[in-house]
């Protein structure tokens, strides 16, 4: 930790001591502190994120630490057991001219569509999937035209830890491949990545190896664009003696006309994803049909999706998409998606929007006669009106009606409404009420991620305040004050004109965020 | 709680303590656009005075309510450039440009898949915006959106071009001299 303060005081100080002074040596970052404290029994939570990158000419360190106290349990499978909180701390060092970039340390990296390598972090939803090692960019920029591009990386896990004993033992998971991309003329590229990635399998000495080849060709001209990727795997797994083939295929065709488009996806994964590749679903409106480490051998889907512009004021979208559980290219028993939405914005001349909408998720596993999963219904309406310069007003509602087949096909209703104001965009004040007649089990700690069982209980409605301040110290520098009281259902919030996943919690907020 | 407490005021003070002449600067940056080419920042600086990135996301409500906003600025300003980076993963970044194009912009789009920019400028989370120069000084910058947020944009934007007008170019300062 010391250490950590230590590497984050010197940059910020050099940093503000330097920048001005010289024009090659610079500084940015934020810093974000959060502290929760439960309402019912006093129970407290902090949380610190500091990111900070400093470059010298050419080249660059960033550091990325996080702090909570006391530990998040969603690290409980992955980190190190420590009572007093947790202390994650990543690192880089980076090299960049008009043709390298070379990056050496903590890094994130997809190679094509994701199909045969994808190395990033989500913490929504527990994954950890960072390397530490090296990776390298190079493009191919020939007589002022850009030819292509190449890459190459290796790296072990990031943070993955498994404990022996009583102590910690980084894993040995491993990953190597490489990218190049060819652009013979400007309407069309190729590509094609390998990936070659040894993964430990959990509490054993025994190693699955995987290796990952695809290939992808893709163009465009001015009304459409068109991509097509095909990958196969081949694993070994030492433990079960067994060798496993597979192979998959993701593709999209967009059509555009003035001021509209089409597009529509196709995916056939058979037995392709391992650890670090984790291949695009069809999703509409960022509802991913499956999750992100979805264990199902194979998936078939499609997706069809529109947007357009056809009148200044007028603003339309709308998409279907349909996804299902496969072994080769069979349909297999298991969970089916289907999903759908339209959505409508008028800009009215005095300064009031209105945008209306409808959605349809059907989430079910059918299994003979029986079904569980759930269909929900959702309409919304969205209003906001600026009256006056400096101040603006808006208002939300949804009305989600679910059937439960798990629950015997029963019918529950969910309510939502937001009201937000904004004065000169410094000040921010957000209500938000929920409520449903299902009792609906309710996580008692804030930090776990949707879906991660340890204590409920049972709560059916929610009422959350929010006042946000914006302070501009001088002419950049950015803090955001923000002080929430009440209780939230947790999930995908929009709170104060900021998206984020957040836990279900009943009690006070208070947030810092400063950048730098 | 202690190490929270003295990273936040150690941050804050170091924040407000930087001078106003100290600018904080655009890293570095090659990022793919929608149609697959590398574009750095200096491509985009070379055409605009000044440049606008909105971080945005497929999935995100009120980014798609700012880059509406944003977006009706470009009318108004002539020096002015407007740049969309959308932080959509491997997963979700094939629909950014259909969306795009659907909805009739015509702004320069990047795709942030890796996180590399967002990371570079310490950016905690969609939607959050810069006013960045064609020298590559961010002038302004601001977490979240609102409706009435572009308003502080606006003030900013002409606040930028009058003291340039205020500036006299350096040729002409050669001229005079001469």
């Amino acid at each position: 930790m010391q250490r950590v303060t230590v590497v984050f005081l010197l940059t910020a100080a050099a940093g503000a001591g330097a920048v001005g002074i010289t024009d090659w040596l610079h500084v940015n970052g934020t810093n974000k502190a959060v502290y929760l404290r439960q309402r019912e029994d006093g129970h407290r939570w902090t949380w610190d994120i500091l990111q900070t990158e400093l470059w010298a000419w050419r080249f660059a360190v960033g550091v990325e630490a996080e702090f909570d106290h006391p530990r998040r349990p969603v690290y409980e499978r992955q980190f190190i057991p420590d009572p007093e909180g947790n202390e994650l701390v990543q690192r880089y060092g980076r090299y960049r001219d008009d043709v390298f970039d070379v990056r050496a340390g903590t890094y994130d990296k997809t190679l094509g569509k994701g199909l045969t390598l994808r190395s990033y972090e989500d913490r929504d939803f527990g994954v950890y999937q960072r390397l530490d090692g090296a990776l390298g960019d190079a493009r191919v920029p020939v007589g002022g035209r850009e030819w292509g591009d190449v890459t190459a990386l290796w790296g072990r896990n990031a943070q993955e830890k498994e404990i022996e004993e009583g102590k910690p033992k980084p894993q040995r998971d491993l990953a190597a491949g490489g990218q190049l991309t060819v652009r013979p003329f400007d309407f069309v590229y190729v590509t094609g990545s390998a990936a070659r990635a040894e993964i430990e399998n959990a509490g054993t000495k025994e190693m699955e190896e995987n290796k990952l080849y695809a290939g992808g060709l893709g163009g465009g001209w001015r009304y459409f664009d068109i991509y097509g990727e095909y990958a196969t795997r081949r694993s070994y797994d030492t433990q079960f003696k067994e060798d496993v083939r597979g192979r998959g295929f993701y593709g999209i065709l967009s059509g555009y006309l003035p001021r509209s488009s089409v597009s529509v996806e196709y995916k056939l994964y058979d037995n392709l994803a391992y650890a670090y590749n984790n291949p695009p679903p069809v999703s509409v409106d960022q509802y991913m049909i499956t999750g992100p480490t979805s264990p199902t051998p194979g998936e078939w889907g499609y997706l069809v999706q529109v947007s357009a512009n056809p009148l200044r004021e007028v603003r339309l979208r709308g998409g279907y998409s349909y996804a299902d559980d496969r072994v080769g290219e069979q349909k297999v028993i298991g969970e089916e998606v289907e999903q759908s939405f339209a959505k409508l914005r008028y800009d009215f001349p005095w300064p009031v929007v209105i945008e209306g909408g409808y959605e349809y998720l059907g989430k079910l596993n059918i299994i003979g006669e029986d079904k569980s999963g759930d269909i929900r219904r959702t309409p919304s309406l969205m209003v906001s009106w600026t009256p006056w310069n400096d101040h603006s007003f808006s208002a939300d509602f949804e009305r989600e009606r679910r059937t439960d087949y798990t629950a015997g096909g029963r019918t529950f209703i969910y309510n939502r409404a937001n009201a937000g104001y904004t004065y000169s965009s410094w000040l921010g004040l957000t209500l938000s009420y929920e409520d449903t007649d299902q009792k609906t089990q309710e996580s008692v700690n804030p930090w776990e991620p949707p879906g991660v069982p340890r204590v409920y209980r049972y709560k059916n409605n929610w009422l959350w305040g929010e006042v946000r301040i914006t302070w501009y110290s001088s002419t950049f520098q950015n803090h955001v004050f923000t002080v929430g009281y009440g209780s939230r259902r947790g999930g995908r919030v929009c709170s104060s004109g900021v998206c984020q996943q957040e836990a279900a919690f009943s009690g006070l907020k208070v947030a810092l965020e400063s950048s730098f | 709680m202690r190490t929270v407490t003295t990273l936040t005021l150690v941050s804050a003070m170091l924040a407000a303590a930087v001078p106003a002449w100290a600018a904080k600067t655009m890293p570095k940056f090659y990022l793919q656009d929608v149609d697959g080419k590398k574009r750095a920042f200096e491509d985009v600086a070379a055409q605009y005075e000044l440049v606008a990135f909105v971080f945005w996301g497929t999935g995100c409500a009120p980014c798609k309510e700012q880059l509406i906003e944003t977006n009706k600025l470009l009318d108004e300003y002539k020096g002015l450039g407007l740049v969309a980076v959308s932080t959509d993963t491997a997963r979700t970044s094939s629909q950014v440009k259909s969306y795009i194009k659907g909805q009739g912009y015509e702004f320069e789009t990047l795709l942030d898949v890796d996180g590399d920019l967002q990371r570079g400028l310490g950016i905690p989370g969609i939607p959050y915006s810069l006013l960045v120069a064609s020298d590559g000084d961010i002038v302004w910058e601001h977490s979240g959106y609102r409706r009435g947020d572009e308003r502080k944009m606006k003030e900013e934007i002409d606040k930028f071009f009058a003291e340039r007008e205020k500036k006299p170019a350096p040729d002409e300062d050669v001229t005079q001299e001469g």
